[in-house]
């Protein structure tokens, strides 16, 4: 049993890390499996090819993650360190190095996927926030390269312009190829599957205009649709499959994006709180939701580093 | 290896390990056998018998020394290379003591040598066993393990007698050690154990850490080792029992023959135990029955010597029991009872309570018969009683220890107990200094976290007024509500200063800390206000302290009357954000005007507000709520706390069938949040196959939540044939998607695509089913730590999966649906999917053959996502009589018209009939 005051630091530690006024009940059960680190410089925390699974909330100090090429991402206070490779659930890629004297807290993912898990709402802010917070590091770092490359792939087989609407599987399928929804539970897929919505446009209609209500999610099925914002400018191409806007979707509230379709196109819709009742019930898609963030955050930090050598 | 699976419940790559382990044990025991009879020859031949009770005295004190360096040397170099050496050790030393001029000294030596190897090399075999075997393993294979000891005893012991009419006894000696040094040679061939530090054992530690303190920190092992001791005294004084009454009735003529025919027909008993019951009875029974076992047939042997009055028939009996029990049954539960023992407090202390504990209970039993035998009191009649009293203690002891074997499992398998989680904590005083500092930070969000920290453990007193002077916007707005309670008034002059604060939501938080606490010049400053939203809080407060029903006052029907434009938004926002903040059933009218609006401008402020006044008119509007995410937390807090009145609505709500699917699915939980008697009754009534899935599985998981929070009780069968449902559908969806493993036929890409989506649904849904048996197992046993349980079944360890499994099989022994401790057994062990289907057979439908009759089947599965993949994957098989089964299950089942389409578009590729 921790002693009370250190329990105490701990919980301030958290609370004020999380910064979004979690509930007591999460407080207490994250409390219950952390345990406090202060480092000084120089100390590793894990080296490349360590087993994944531990966090690291620093709280305040400055730790880098040196890649095999050399390549740094440094970390300040309110950073979460060593969530990128236990979510993908593979050895640690970077070593990570204390460069000034940092605190902070650590736990294992699988406790705090556990407390995610029976908190729901707590997961979905957590989520949200993450999401957005990468996608915020995106304009910032690499306003060129906000999403990737669109997918050019086909999935459905569409005869002669086949005007029939696509079949439960189909809309399975769709989603299943997805980057979103590819590493998901079929489970959770086929009941999001059933709940989606097909959508028709024609070359330049408007799906969305950036600054509405965002309530949904959608799914390129056929054709393409066109992305645009202002300061910074972003254009972006999504096709077949792509979730439009990716992960970032999930977590804005207001739609960031003017979406227009650039060929006759065909669209899934998805409501957010739809889809957050399933995942509510399947915890493993929130698990993919993560996964597919941390991988998103991977591609923008390397992207980061690519330029910063360029420059 | 098929004739071992006949007999033995053997998996893939155990044979080699069970055979290497049997013959070792066989040798060890074969050669011991050897040096016995050699050495008690040797020992009457030379010295009279009453020097045995010094060489009993001396293996006491070597055991002692001999466990202590045979624990360093275990840690040091692990237990098969520790039992190797041993094996050496014995070998040398018998050859020496051969080849030693026989005087009175060395075979009184001889004695003490054999007694001591006999006691170390047996505990460290079992040692060894019990690292290499898990807990499962061991309850399938100590049995033939041990047969093999009781061969090797019945080998050693012909040999024995055949070589005596060629030879001299002292020769057995030789023999023995070469059998010694092939049973060694044998384990350099069988794999390593791990040689692992004890958790914390560091060297400064070690050398602190006592033999009592072991004892003190393990209680299961301090009650093992009493248990340890008096059976070893009841086995004592059921020998003496035997032979006092046999040498009564049988002329000393006689005696060895009797002597010999009995015991070779215990030997055959103990054999035929040993390969055919001893397993079956601990894994039917459990460990800690298959050790009662054998007291209680003590037992019914012993009353039946007292009221036989000593007959011969009863002791017989009574030996029999122990002569066939204890190198069987009673020594594989007796080894089991190790397992779940932390690695290195079994290094520690086996060794020691097998030699000194049980050399002890030895000494001292055999001391007290002497007593009995001084005063003429060891008749048949007094050692029965004894026997009686000592069964019915051994027995006692025996079903609590069941209470420490699982919480042992429990501490093994724990990650964090519900109640740790969500203990709150006690503040001390090194705390609260902790706390204090945090307050006074200039960093807001460490200062806020403190002010939380306080607020929920109800110590708001320790925030000191003085914050109010804090010059963050957000440390003020969380300070004030926290700091105005009723018995405080040290703040109010600092809120005072507050009221012309530059930031809106700060003026706002003031007026209503201050308006809160009846200072009404704080509401007059504020009602001339340049924002729409503070006035409305200061036209609320004017109301809320007058007599007058609220909307009567001016100030309100003056916002009311506003236009839904900036300003009236504002105003009206800023109205119900007051009303949610300290409104009552007054205000009822006033937001029923609101709700009259019908407009998306202020929805989740009235909601809000709605929530706050608990007036049960406003229950259905709070329940049509439920279907939106943002805050149902505090809706459901709202329904709940008009109490039965609307959990009474929300039945009525789930009973209804036109109630929209976004509402009904979170009735359940919100059900549960009553955490009432009533709530778990009605949530257990849903969990029946009526309720739609969907639905059942957030029934499940608000009831888990209620029962995991409140002491509500559950009936108990109903939960288990519940997890029987589920754990049969885990099996039967993972018989139905082995054949699809395979492909049908020489598939194209996209038909393989469709294959993995079905196998990889199917194994979703086996595996959704295993995670609701497993919650209905938390609910069934609230108390225990199931969620661990089901994290270490997926474990990547196999020993840890095996304690979850041995943990789950005792718990489920007194299972009011027993057929859920097999069910458990067949998806917890490790098993192929094949082989679990296999072993299921009697749970499940016949199985289907091939890939063709397994889609045939999912097309009239009830999950229509699974049945129309199904259908869909037929159709790309383009295969004529799976194409006709589609076409007649799409017109049978509507769930599957969508798959009307794909038939008419694959009817080129099969040339078959499109749909009619």
């Amino acid at each position: 049993m921790l002693e009370v005051a250190h329990r105490i630091e701990l919980e301030l530690l958290m609370r004020t890390f999380l910064g979004m006024e979690p509930p007591d009940r999460v407080m207490r059960q994250l409390a219950s499996v952390v345990r406090d680190f202060d480092a000084p410089p120089g100390t590793v925390l894990y080296e490349r090819g360590d087993p994944p699974g531990e966090l690291f909330m620093i709280a305040d100090g400055t730790v880098a993650l040196i890649g095999e090429d050399g390549s740094r991402w440094v970390f300040e206070g309110q950073s979460l360190v060593g969530v990128l490779d236990s979510t993908l659930d593979r050895p640690m890629t970077r070593r990570a190095v204390v460069e000034t004297r940092a605190h902070g807290a650590r736990l294992m993912l699988a406790d705090y996927l556990d407390v995610l898990d029976d908190n729901f709402d707590f997961a979905k802010t957590a989520m949200e926030r993450g999401c957005r917070m990468v996608h915020e590091n995106a304009l910032a770092l690499a306003p060129d390269h906000v999403f990737p490359p669109p997918s050019e792939d086909p999935i459905l087989d569409e005869r002669g312009g086949d005007p029939r609407p696509l079949e439960m599987v189909e809309r399975l399928m769709v989603l299943h190829r997805s980057s979103l929804f590819d590493a998901a539970p079929l489970q959770p897929l086929a009941s999001l599957a059933a709940l989606a919505e097909e959508e028709r446009w024609e070359a330049g209609d408007v799906i969305e205009r950036q600054g509405e209500t965002s309530m949904y999610l959608r799914c390129v099925a056929s054709g393409s649709v066109c992305a645009e914002r202002d300061d910074p400018r972003v254009v972006a191409d999504f096709g077949p499959s792509d979730v439009v806007a990716g992960i970032a979707a999930l977590g804005l509230t207001e739609a960031g994006y003017t979406i227009r379709a650039t060929r006759p196109t065909r669209t899934l819709k998805l409501l957010k709180e739809d889809l957050f009742d399933v995942a509510e019930d399947h915890f493993g898609l929130m698990g993919t939701f993560f996964r597919c963030n941390g991988l998103e955050n991977e591609r923008i930090r390397n992207l980061g580093s690519a330029l910063d050598r360029v420059d | 290896m098929g004739a071992l699976t006949r007999f033995i419940d053997l998996r893939a790559g155990e044979a080699a390990l069970l055979v290497k382990s049997a013959l070792t044990l066989f040798g060890l025991i074969a050669a011991h056998t050897m040096l016995e009879t050699a050495r008690d020859a040797l020992f009457l031949q030379r010295l009279p018998a009453d020097r045995l009770p010094f060489v009993y005295v001396l293996l006491a004190g070597l055991a002692l020394i001999v466990s202590r360096a045979n624990t360093r040397f275990v840690r040091r170099f692990g237990r098969r290379n520790a039992l190797i050496f041993t094996l050496f050790a014995a070998a040398y030393g018998t050859t020496v003591l051969f080849l030693l001029p026989r005087t009175d000294a060395v075979v009184f030596g001889l004695y003490a040598w054999s007694g001591l190897l006999g006691s170390v090399l047996v505990v460290q075999f079992w040692m060894y066993a019990g690292q290499t075997f898990t807990v499962a393993q061991g309850k399938r294979l100590f049995g033939p393990i041990t047969a093999g000891g009781v061969l090797g005893a019945v080998a050693g012991a012909s040999f024995s007698v055949a070589a005596l009419q060629f030879t001299d006894v002292h020769h057995l000696l030789v023999v023995g050690s070469v059998v010694l040094v092939a049973t060694a040679m044998l384990l350099t061939t069988a794999p390593l154990d791990e040689v692992k530090e004890a958790p914390g054992a560091t060297k400064a530690n070690e050398s602190r850490r006592s033999f009592f303190r072991l004892f003190s920190e393990q209680p299961y092992l301090l009650r093992l080792s009493g248990l340890i001791a008096l059976s070893t005294a009841a086995l004592l004084i059921t020998d003496y029992l035997f032979k006092s009454v046999a040498r009564a009735n049988h002329s000393p003529d006689e005696l060895g023959t009797f002597f010999a025919g009995y015991y070779a027909v215990l030997n055959v008993a103990a054999l035929l135990v040993q390969l055919f019951v001893g397993g079956k009875v601990v894994r039917r029974a459990g460990v800690i029955a298959a050790f009662s076992v054998l007291p209680m047939l003590l037992l019914a042997g012993s009353i039946g010597t007292v009221i036989a009055g000593g007959a011969m028939l009863a002791v017989l009996l009574t030996k029999g029991a122990e002569g066939s029990l204890k190198h069987s049954l009673h020594r594989i539960a007796s080894e089991l009872l190790w397992m779940p023992l932390p690695d290195h407090v079994r290094t520690e202390s086996k060794v020691i309570v097998d030699t000194v504990f049980v050399r002890g209970a030895q000494a001292l039993t055999a001391t007290g018969l002497l007593g009995l035998a001084m005063f003429e009191l060891d008749r048949p009649q007094v050692l029965g009683a004894i026997l009686t009293a000592m069964c019915l203690l051994w027995l006692a002891m025996s079903m609590r220890l069941r209470h420490w074997y699982l919480g042992l499992f429990r501490r093994a398998l724990h990650r964090v107990t519900p109640e740790q989680r969500t203990a709150p904590i006690e503040l001390d005083i090194r705390s609260v200094e902790v706390v204090v500092e945090a307050l006074s930070s200039r960093e807001p969000e460490r200062s806020i976290s403190a002010i939380e920290l306080l607020v929920s453990n109800h110590r708001t007193r320790l925030i000191p007024a003085l914050i109010l002077y804090h010059e963050s916007p957000e440390v003020l707005v969380r300070a004030l509500p926290a700091v105005s309670t009723e018995t405080r008034q040290d703040w109010i002059p600092l809120a005072e200063r507050l009221l012309e604060h530059e930031v809106e939501e700060v003026r706002i938080a003031a007026l209503r800390a201050l308006a809160g606490a009846g200072v009404a010049s704080a509401i007059e400053r504020r009602l001339l206000d340049l924002r729409p939203r503070v006035r409305a809080h200061a036209a609320f407060w004017l109301a809320h302290l007058d007599d007058a029903p609220p909307q009567d006052e001016a100030g309100v029907q003056q916002i009311l009357a506003m236009a839904n434009d900036e300003h009236g938004r504002d105003a009206k926002v800023g109205l119900l954000e007051a009303i949610e903040s300290a409104g009552d059933t007054r205000w009822s009218d006033v937001l029923m005007v609101m709700c009259e609006e019908e407009t998306d401008a202020f929805v989740e402020p009235l909601v809000l507000a709605i929530s706050r006044v608990q007036d049960p008119r406003f229950i259905p509007r709070l329940i049509d709520r439920l279907r939106y995410r943002a805050n149902r937390g505090v809706v459901r807090e709202a329904i709940v706390s008009m109490g039965d009145e609307a959990l009474d609505a929300l039945v009525e709500r789930l009973r209804d069938d036109g109630t929209d699917i976004r509402i009904l699915r979170h009735i359940p939980r919100t059900i549960s949040r009553f955490g009432t008697q009533r709530a778990a009754d009605i949530l257990t009534g849903l969990l029946v196959d009526e309720t739609p899935g969907r639905i059942r599985y957030k029934v499940l998981r608000g009831l888990g939540r209620l029962v995991s929070e409140q002491p509500v009780r559950v009936d108990r069968l109903h939960i288990e044939r519940r997890i029987e449902i589920n754990l049969i559908e885990a099996l039967r969806l993972t018989a139905m998607s082995l054949p699809l493993h395979q492909p049908l036929a020489d598939q194209a890409q996209h038909a393989r695509a469709g294959r993995e989506m079905l196998v990889e649904l199917l194994e979703d849904k086996a595996e959704q089913a295993m995670e609701r048996a497993f919650r209905l197992l938390q609910i069934a046993h609230r108390t225990e730590d199931i969620h661990s349980v089901s994290f270490a079944v997926s474990s990547t360890e196999k020993r840890v999966r095996a304690q979850a499994l041995e943990y789950l099989d005792a718990l489920t022994l007194d299972a009011a649906v027993p057929a859920i401790r097999d069910l458990l057994r067949i998806v917890v062990d490790d098993l192929s999917p094949a082989e679990r289907v296999l072993r299921a057979a009697a749970f499940l439908p016949a199985p289907p053959r091939d890939a063709e009759a397994a889609l045939s089947i999912l097309l009239h599965e009830n999950d229509s996502a699974l049945a129309n993949l199904a259908g869909y994957h037929a159709l790309q098989l383009g295969l004529k009589t799976l194409r006709q089964s589609v076409i007649t299950a799409t017109e049978e089942r509507p769930v599957l018209a969508s798959l009307r389409t794909l038939i008419d578009l694959t009817a080129d590729l099969s040339g078959a009939p499109t749909h009619a």
